[in-house]
């Protein structure tokens, strides 16, 4: 297995370019969770350009593939009701905020922007049309809803409530948001990933330092996947909040938050096999990728840095400072001439 | 007022305020009935830890906790969010309505400590080991 040591790199310089087509960036964005604010940051140049006041403790991210609507869940530690916030991503104007449910955090919307589930602390994923900017319905899964996918055409919602459920609810986003399944996991759930074709279903689970497979046809478990502890860390207790798939789909990474520490595993083997492990210099909390599966852009929580990794070679590029609490973080392409 | 009336009782401004604090920050969590949520946020109905030192309470509302934490059988691997946003006061207050309804003896917390605490400042959240302190 590959192991890397960031103090031994992270001075290298800056050389890939992530290949955005000519009239579109790519920038991350980066909520900054016990802040009030989102740091901005072109990843060819990997220089913050924008910083944008959105509202206290901003959760989750969302957009829409388009790159013309960003959605974030803006928590409100002090106040009963929590915010959806829409963002134009090409004028950093924001368009819209609506009160939703107490404490939002990780939320999913359709491909095209349409529909948007926002986990809320009431037990419920409120649905939201975005186009009527309206609360459609809410769906009860119990539990601390916590964490949501979608499926790349739009279909299936996948909720991820923390706590007692230990289970994701498959909601039929087409049929009028009608729950349609359930996938048990062995303990409570936690950031998830799919599969673009929609067959597994991966998870961060309570009480496992790595991640549960599922297949989303049976609704079954079909592997617990433990990550090596890193050397140094035996004995240290630890959990996984961060989980995602390469955009090529030959590897999905795990965040290893107090064994600061990245995983990587294959995904061309359903053994799903180690692949290499990335040391971070703090507490690790959620990654993201460049689409063109060259960069991996993970939050260094305890830092308030975002750590460039390259995707390919493993080796660290190098950190971006960015606000308080970093969490969940996108990259969103805009195309300017839109 | 005749002699031998009592002044209705009112509670103290920092219950007041503790109360709707804990309602609007922690409840959501830990419960309006303080028992918790199961895998998610420990019990503070029937813990040893509201009696916990004062400053102990004080740097986990300010900074957050983190890491595993066995309550009442029950096994805990969250981490708190820090509150630092609270005033001093506000803390105070949070702590003192906590205490108000969940301890067998309420020791009030005054903000003056909370004060004297934030000044130590801190940028990440507290593990159980360097608290210190364990019921």
């Amino acid at each position: 297995m590959k192991y890397l040591n960031p103090l031994s790199i992270c001075c290298l310089a800056f050389f890939l370019t992530p290949g955005a087509s000519a009239g579109s960036r790519q920038l991350l964005w980066q909520t900054n969770a016990y802040g009030n604010d989102v740091h901005i940051i072109d990843i060819e140049t990997r220089k913050v350009v924008k910083h944008l006041v959105v509202g206290p403790q901003p959760h989750g991210i969302a957009a829409s593939d388009d790159g013309s609507v960003v959605f974030i869940a803006i928590e409100n530690f002090k106040s009963p009701t929590g915010e959806l916030v829409m963002i134009d991503p090409r004028t950093y104007e924001i368009t819209h905020r609506m009160e939703i449910g107490p404490k939002p955090n990780q939320l999913a919307c359709t491909p095209d922007g349409r529909f948007v589930y926002v986990p809320c602390n009431d037990g419920h994923y409120w649905v939201i049309d975005a186009r009527k900017k309206k609360v459609v319905t809410k769906i009860k899964t119990g539990g601390r809803p916590h964490n949501t996918k979608c499926s790349r055409d739009g279909k299936l919602m996948y909720l991820s409530p923390m706590g007692s459920p230990k289970r994701v609810t498959i909601v039929d986003v087409e049929a009028g948001h009608k729950v349609v399944g359930e996938i048990p996991y062995s303990n409570s759930v936690r950031p998830p990933a799919l599969a673009p074709d929609g067959k597994r279903h991966y998870q961060n689970i309570d009480g496992l330092i790595g991640f549960e497979v599922s297949d989303t046809a049976t609704r079954k478990v079909i592997a617990r996947i433990e990550h090596q502890i890193p050397k140094g860390y035996a004995g240290k207790k630890s959990r996984c909040h961060g989980l995602a798939i390469r955009p090529d789909q030959k590897e999905i990474w795990s965040c290893n938050v107090e064994h600061r520490t990245v995983h990587v595993h294959s995904l061309t083997d359903e053994a799903f096999p180690e692949i290499a492990a990335v040391s971070m210099i703090g507490r690790v909390y959620w990654l993201c990728f460049s689409p063109d599966s060259k960069l991996a852009f993970v939050a260094v929580r305890s830092n308030r840095k975002v750590c460039v990794v390259d995707a390919q070679t493993k080796e660290v590029l190098g950190h971006i400072e960015v606000g308080d609490n970093p969490k969940r973080n996108l990259v969103v392409t805009v195309k300017d001439d839109a | 007022m005749l002699p031998g009336c009592k002044i209705p009782h009112s509670p103290p401004a920092a219950s007041t305020q503790g109360s709707k604090l804990y309602h609007v920050a922690c409840a959501a969590c830990h419960q309006p009935d303080g028992k918790g949520l199961e895998g998610i946020a420990p019990p503070l109905a029937d813990s040893a830890w509201v009696d916990a030192p004062d400053e102990i309470l004080i740097r986990i509302v300010l900074h957050g906790v983190r890491g595993p934490l066995d309550a009442k059988g029950q096994a805990y691997n969250l981490e708190m969010p820090a509150m630092g946003f609270f005033t001093d006061e506000e803390v105070a207050a949070v702590l003192n309505y906590i205490r108000e309804r969940w301890s067998v003896s309420p020791k009030a917390i005054q903000a003056e400590k909370v004060r004297h605490i934030r000044t130590k400042k801190r940028a990440d959240s507290w593990t159980l080991e360097e608290l210190g302190w364990r019921p």
